[in-house]
Protein backbone atom coordinates (compact mmCIF):
# COMPACT_ATOMS: atom_id res chain seq x y z
CA UNK A 1 0.00 0.00 0.00
CA UNK A 2 1.25 3.61 -0.77
CA UNK A 3 2.32 5.38 2.23
CA UNK A 4 1.39 8.78 2.25
CA UNK A 5 2.81 11.62 4.43
CA UNK A 6 0.71 14.20 6.31
CA UNK A 7 1.91 17.21 4.96
CA UNK A 8 2.48 15.87 1.26
CA UNK A 9 -0.93 17.73 0.49
CA UNK A 10 -1.40 16.97 -3.21
CA UNK A 11 -4.05 14.45 -2.92
CA UNK A 12 -6.48 16.37 -0.08
CA UNK A 13 -6.17 19.75 -2.85
CA UNK A 14 -7.58 17.60 -5.34
CA UNK A 15 -10.57 15.81 -2.97
CA UNK A 16 -11.14 19.15 -1.43
CA UNK A 17 -11.70 20.40 -4.80
CA UNK A 18 -15.36 18.47 -4.90
CA UNK A 19 -16.51 19.62 -1.62
CA UNK A 20 -17.73 22.96 -2.03
CA UNK A 21 -21.69 22.74 -1.43
CA UNK A 22 -24.33 24.47 -2.84
CA UNK A 23 -27.11 26.37 -0.62
CA UNK A 24 -30.49 24.10 -0.73
CA UNK A 25 -32.65 26.71 0.02
CA UNK A 26 -34.02 29.05 -3.43
CA UNK A 27 -35.51 31.55 -0.82
CA UNK A 28 -32.38 32.18 0.87
CA UNK A 29 -31.65 35.50 -0.98
CA UNK A 30 -35.36 37.04 -0.37
CA UNK A 31 -35.18 35.64 3.33
CA UNK A 32 -31.44 37.54 3.88
CA UNK A 33 -32.93 40.72 2.50
CA UNK A 34 -36.63 40.56 4.13
CA UNK A 35 -34.42 40.44 7.49
CA UNK A 36 -32.23 43.05 6.92
CA UNK A 37 -35.15 45.60 5.19
CA UNK A 38 -37.24 44.72 8.80
CA UNK A 39 -34.10 45.62 10.83
CA UNK A 40 -34.18 49.31 9.10
CA UNK A 41 -37.46 49.85 9.98
CA UNK A 42 -36.77 48.80 13.04
CA UNK A 43 -33.47 51.32 13.03
CA UNK A 44 -35.00 54.64 14.30
CA UNK A 45 -37.35 53.14 17.16
CA UNK A 46 -33.96 51.59 18.69
CA UNK A 47 -32.10 54.17 18.49
CA UNK A 48 -34.73 56.52 19.98
CA UNK A 49 -34.55 53.99 22.78
CA UNK A 50 -30.83 53.73 22.86
CA UNK A 51 -30.71 57.72 23.31
CA UNK A 52 -32.74 57.68 25.95
CA UNK A 53 -30.90 54.32 27.67
CA UNK A 54 -28.11 57.11 27.81
CA UNK A 55 -29.74 59.51 29.25
CA UNK A 56 -31.15 56.95 31.78
CA UNK A 57 -26.91 55.74 32.08
CA UNK A 58 -26.17 59.18 33.08
CA UNK A 59 -28.49 59.82 35.35
CA UNK A 60 -28.49 56.99 37.16
CA UNK A 61 -24.50 57.51 37.35
CA UNK A 62 -25.04 61.08 39.26
CA UNK A 63 -27.09 59.27 41.22
CA UNK A 64 -25.35 56.33 42.40
CA UNK A 65 -21.80 58.63 42.87
CA UNK A 66 -24.00 60.90 45.24
CA UNK A 67 -25.15 58.06 47.14
CA UNK A 68 -21.79 56.86 47.45
CA UNK A 69 -21.07 59.91 49.00
CA UNK A 70 -23.57 60.72 51.29
CA UNK A 71 -23.42 56.94 52.60
CA UNK A 72 -20.55 57.22 54.53
CA UNK A 73 -21.58 60.57 56.40
CA UNK A 74 -24.83 58.65 57.94
CA UNK A 75 -24.42 58.65 61.99
CA UNK A 76 -24.89 55.05 63.54
CA UNK A 77 -25.37 51.71 61.61
CA UNK A 78 -28.04 50.72 58.91
CA UNK A 79 -29.69 47.19 60.27
CA UNK A 80 -26.33 46.86 61.67
CA UNK A 81 -24.27 47.71 59.62
CA UNK A 82 -21.61 50.39 59.18
CA UNK A 83 -22.10 53.01 56.58
CA UNK A 84 -18.37 52.51 56.01
CA UNK A 85 -19.30 48.77 55.06
CA UNK A 86 -22.54 49.80 52.96
CA UNK A 87 -20.55 52.20 51.25
CA UNK A 88 -17.89 50.16 49.73
CA UNK A 89 -20.34 47.00 49.15
CA UNK A 90 -22.86 49.74 47.44
CA UNK A 91 -19.61 50.81 45.59
CA UNK A 92 -18.40 48.09 44.11
CA UNK A 93 -21.91 46.85 43.14
CA UNK A 94 -22.29 50.84 41.44
CA UNK A 95 -18.64 49.86 39.43
CA UNK A 96 -19.99 46.60 37.93
CA UNK A 97 -23.19 47.87 36.81
CA UNK A 98 -21.63 50.84 35.28
CA UNK A 99 -19.13 48.80 33.48
CA UNK A 100 -22.04 45.99 32.54
CA UNK A 101 -24.33 49.22 30.99
CA UNK A 102 -21.51 50.66 29.40
CA UNK A 103 -20.30 47.39 27.31
CA UNK A 104 -24.44 46.63 26.53
CA UNK A 105 -24.65 50.64 25.26
CA UNK A 106 -21.76 50.39 23.26
CA UNK A 107 -22.68 46.91 21.56
CA UNK A 108 -26.12 47.96 21.09
CA UNK A 109 -24.66 51.48 19.50
CA UNK A 110 -22.24 49.77 17.39
CA UNK A 111 -24.59 46.97 16.21
CA UNK A 112 -27.48 49.57 15.24
CA UNK A 113 -25.58 53.10 14.43
CA UNK A 114 -26.58 54.28 10.78
CA UNK A 115 -23.53 52.73 8.15
CA UNK A 116 -22.91 55.94 6.97
CA UNK B 1 -18.42 43.75 -8.17
CA UNK B 2 -18.13 43.11 -4.44
CA UNK B 3 -16.38 46.37 -4.18
CA UNK B 4 -19.15 48.31 -5.96
CA UNK B 5 -22.02 46.75 -4.06
CA UNK B 6 -20.00 47.34 -1.15
CA UNK B 7 -20.16 51.28 -1.83
CA UNK B 8 -23.62 51.40 -3.15
CA UNK B 9 -24.86 49.43 0.31
CA UNK B 10 -22.73 52.61 2.30
CA UNK B 11 -24.17 54.82 -0.04
CA UNK B 12 -27.87 53.90 0.83
CA UNK B 13 -28.86 51.49 -1.95
CA UNK B 14 -29.90 48.97 0.56
CA UNK B 15 -31.00 46.51 -2.30
CA UNK B 16 -26.90 46.04 -3.63
CA UNK B 17 -26.12 43.53 -0.58
CA UNK B 18 -28.35 40.85 -2.96
CA UNK B 19 -25.03 40.81 -5.11
CA UNK B 20 -22.84 40.13 -2.32
CA UNK B 21 -25.31 37.93 -0.32
CA UNK B 22 -25.29 35.95 -4.26
CA UNK B 23 -21.63 36.19 -4.35
CA UNK B 24 -20.94 34.18 -1.30
CA UNK B 25 -23.96 32.44 -0.06
CA UNK B 26 -22.71 29.11 -1.59
CA UNK B 27 -19.02 29.47 0.15
CA UNK B 28 -20.44 30.35 3.63
CA UNK B 29 -22.95 27.63 3.18
CA UNK B 30 -19.99 25.49 3.00
CA UNK B 31 -17.93 26.99 6.03
CA UNK B 32 -21.04 26.97 8.32
CA UNK B 33 -21.48 23.33 7.41
CA UNK B 34 -18.26 22.77 8.42
CA UNK B 35 -18.55 23.38 11.92
CA UNK B 36 -22.87 22.90 12.41
CA UNK B 37 -22.90 19.84 10.38
CA UNK B 38 -27.24 20.71 10.12
CA UNK B 39 -28.34 21.90 7.09
CA UNK B 40 -31.19 24.09 8.96
CA UNK B 41 -28.96 25.38 11.40
CA UNK B 42 -26.00 26.14 8.78
CA UNK B 43 -28.98 28.35 6.76
CA UNK B 44 -29.76 30.17 10.38
CA UNK B 45 -26.16 30.72 11.01
CA UNK B 46 -25.35 32.06 7.35
CA UNK B 47 -28.06 34.29 7.68
CA UNK B 48 -26.97 36.05 10.56
CA UNK B 49 -23.59 36.24 9.63
CA UNK B 50 -25.23 38.19 6.65
CA UNK B 51 -27.48 40.18 8.53
CA UNK B 52 -24.59 40.83 11.04
CA UNK B 53 -21.71 42.07 8.17
CA UNK B 54 -24.76 44.25 6.48
CA UNK B 55 -24.94 45.98 9.47
CA UNK B 56 -20.88 46.25 10.58
CA UNK B 57 -20.48 47.06 7.28
CA UNK B 58 -19.27 50.55 7.65
CA UNK B 59 -16.39 49.04 9.80
CA UNK B 60 -14.96 47.22 6.76
CA UNK B 61 -12.00 49.18 6.50
CA UNK B 62 -10.46 46.87 3.42
CA UNK B 63 -7.22 45.89 5.71
CA UNK B 64 -8.56 42.46 4.32
CA UNK B 65 -10.20 40.67 1.86
CA UNK B 66 -13.58 41.37 2.11
CA UNK B 67 -14.66 37.32 1.99
CA UNK B 68 -11.41 37.03 4.85
CA UNK B 69 -13.76 39.86 7.19
CA UNK B 70 -17.43 38.23 5.78
CA UNK B 71 -15.85 34.45 7.00
CA UNK B 72 -14.66 35.55 10.17
CA UNK B 73 -17.78 37.25 11.28
CA UNK B 74 -19.54 33.58 10.00
CA UNK B 75 -17.19 31.51 11.63
CA UNK B 76 -18.03 33.15 15.28
CA UNK B 77 -21.32 33.07 14.36
CA UNK B 78 -20.97 29.32 13.88
CA UNK B 79 -18.89 28.44 16.89
CA UNK B 80 -21.73 30.77 18.88
CA UNK B 81 -24.37 28.46 17.78
CA UNK B 82 -22.60 25.25 18.07
CA UNK B 83 -21.97 26.20 21.64
CA UNK B 84 -25.36 26.94 21.75
CA UNK B 85 -26.64 23.85 20.70
CA UNK B 86 -24.28 21.58 22.43
CA UNK B 87 -21.33 20.18 20.44
CA UNK B 88 -22.00 16.17 21.33
CA UNK B 89 -25.15 16.64 19.32
CA UNK B 90 -23.30 17.45 16.24
CA UNK B 91 -20.49 14.86 16.17
CA UNK B 92 -21.01 11.30 15.54
CA UNK B 93 -19.15 8.53 17.48
CA UNK B 94 -18.64 6.49 14.83
CA UNK B 95 -17.62 7.64 11.52
CA UNK B 96 -16.88 4.35 9.72
CA UNK B 97 -19.89 2.73 10.61
CA UNK B 98 -22.51 5.75 9.55
CA UNK B 99 -21.21 5.77 6.40
CA UNK B 100 -21.25 2.43 5.56
CA UNK B 101 -24.60 2.55 6.76
CA UNK B 102 -25.76 5.44 4.64
CA UNK B 103 -24.01 4.57 1.77
CA UNK B 104 -26.27 3.35 -1.14
CA UNK B 105 -24.77 3.04 -4.30
CA UNK B 106 -27.95 4.12 -6.25
CA UNK B 107 -27.28 7.86 -5.30
CA UNK B 108 -24.69 8.52 -7.07
CA UNK B 109 -23.98 8.24 -10.67
CA UNK B 110 -20.02 8.98 -11.26
CA UNK B 111 -16.97 8.82 -10.11
CA UNK B 112 -16.67 12.46 -9.76
CA UNK B 113 -20.23 12.39 -7.84
CA UNK B 114 -19.21 9.30 -5.81
CA UNK B 115 -15.75 11.02 -4.55
CA UNK B 116 -17.99 14.27 -3.93
CA UNK B 117 -20.22 12.24 -2.34
CA UNK B 118 -17.36 10.83 0.52
CA UNK B 119 -15.66 13.94 0.79
CA UNK B 120 -18.45 15.58 2.41
CA UNK B 121 -18.98 13.05 4.35
CA UNK B 122 -15.71 12.62 5.80
CA UNK B 123 -16.00 16.51 6.28
CA UNK B 124 -19.39 16.09 8.43
CA UNK B 125 -17.62 13.43 10.48
CA UNK B 126 -14.50 15.14 11.41
CA UNK B 127 -14.31 17.73 14.21
CA UNK B 128 -15.64 21.37 13.23
CA UNK B 129 -12.18 23.00 13.68
CA UNK B 130 -10.81 20.69 11.55
CA UNK B 131 -12.96 20.55 8.84
CA UNK B 132 -13.25 24.24 8.81
CA UNK B 133 -9.47 24.28 8.59
CA UNK B 134 -9.85 22.16 5.35
CA UNK B 135 -12.07 24.21 3.58
CA UNK B 136 -10.67 27.54 4.07
CA UNK B 137 -6.99 26.36 3.30
CA UNK B 138 -8.11 23.95 0.37
CA UNK B 139 -11.41 25.22 -0.94
CA UNK B 140 -11.80 28.91 -0.58
CA UNK B 141 -7.59 28.75 -1.06
CA UNK B 142 -7.13 31.01 1.62
CA UNK B 143 -3.75 31.52 3.42
CA UNK B 144 -2.29 30.41 6.69
CA UNK B 145 -2.70 33.69 8.24
CA UNK B 146 -5.92 34.33 6.90
CA UNK B 147 -7.50 31.26 7.80
CA UNK B 148 -5.91 32.68 11.43
CA UNK B 149 -7.80 35.84 11.05
CA UNK B 150 -10.69 34.33 10.20
CA UNK B 151 -10.22 31.51 12.90
CA UNK B 152 -8.31 33.34 15.68
CA UNK B 153 -6.42 30.68 16.12
CA UNK B 154 -2.43 31.35 16.37
CA UNK B 155 -0.74 30.31 12.80
CA UNK B 156 0.82 27.68 14.36
CA UNK B 157 -2.38 26.49 16.11
CA UNK B 158 -3.59 26.61 12.69
CA UNK B 159 -0.76 24.67 11.16
CA UNK B 160 -1.48 21.65 13.84
CA UNK B 161 -5.23 21.48 12.96
CA UNK B 162 -4.35 21.38 9.51
CA UNK B 163 -2.27 18.63 9.55
CA UNK B 164 -4.50 16.77 12.29
CA UNK B 165 -7.08 17.34 9.59
CA UNK B 166 -5.27 15.46 6.92
CA UNK B 167 -4.89 12.63 9.06
CA UNK B 168 -8.32 12.49 9.85
CA UNK B 169 -9.45 13.19 6.10
CA UNK B 170 -7.16 10.02 4.95
CA UNK B 171 -8.07 7.86 7.95
CA UNK B 172 -11.75 8.61 7.33
CA UNK B 173 -11.61 7.48 3.60
CA UNK B 174 -8.61 4.96 3.60
CA UNK B 175 -10.91 2.87 6.50
CA UNK B 176 -13.99 3.05 3.61
CA UNK B 177 -12.49 2.40 1.36
CA UNK B 178 -10.62 -0.75 2.53
CA UNK B 179 -14.09 -2.09 3.99
CA UNK B 180 -15.32 -1.55 0.69
CA UNK B 181 -13.13 -3.62 -1.03
CA UNK B 182 -13.43 -6.30 1.94
CA UNK B 183 -17.46 -6.34 1.15
CA UNK B 184 -16.45 -6.89 -2.61
CA UNK B 185 -14.44 -9.75 -2.47
CA UNK B 186 -17.05 -11.97 0.29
Amino acid sequence: MKTVHPHDDRDIRELMASARLELPFDDFEDSVMEHINREEMMRPVVLQTLKLRWIFFFAGVVCGVLISVLLPAIEGSVFGIPPGVLAAVFQVFFVLLVFLQIDSLLSAKSEWQPKI
Amino acid sequence: MVDEAIRRVLGGDRDAFRVIVCEYQDMAYSIAMSVVKDELIARDVVQHAFVRAYNKLAQFRGDAAFSTWLYKILVNEAFRMLRQQGKDKMTCTDPLLDLVREYDPRDVVDDQQQRQYYVNEALMRMPPNESLALRLFYLEEKSLKEVSQITSWSVENTKVILYRARISMRMILHDYFKMEKQSFDL
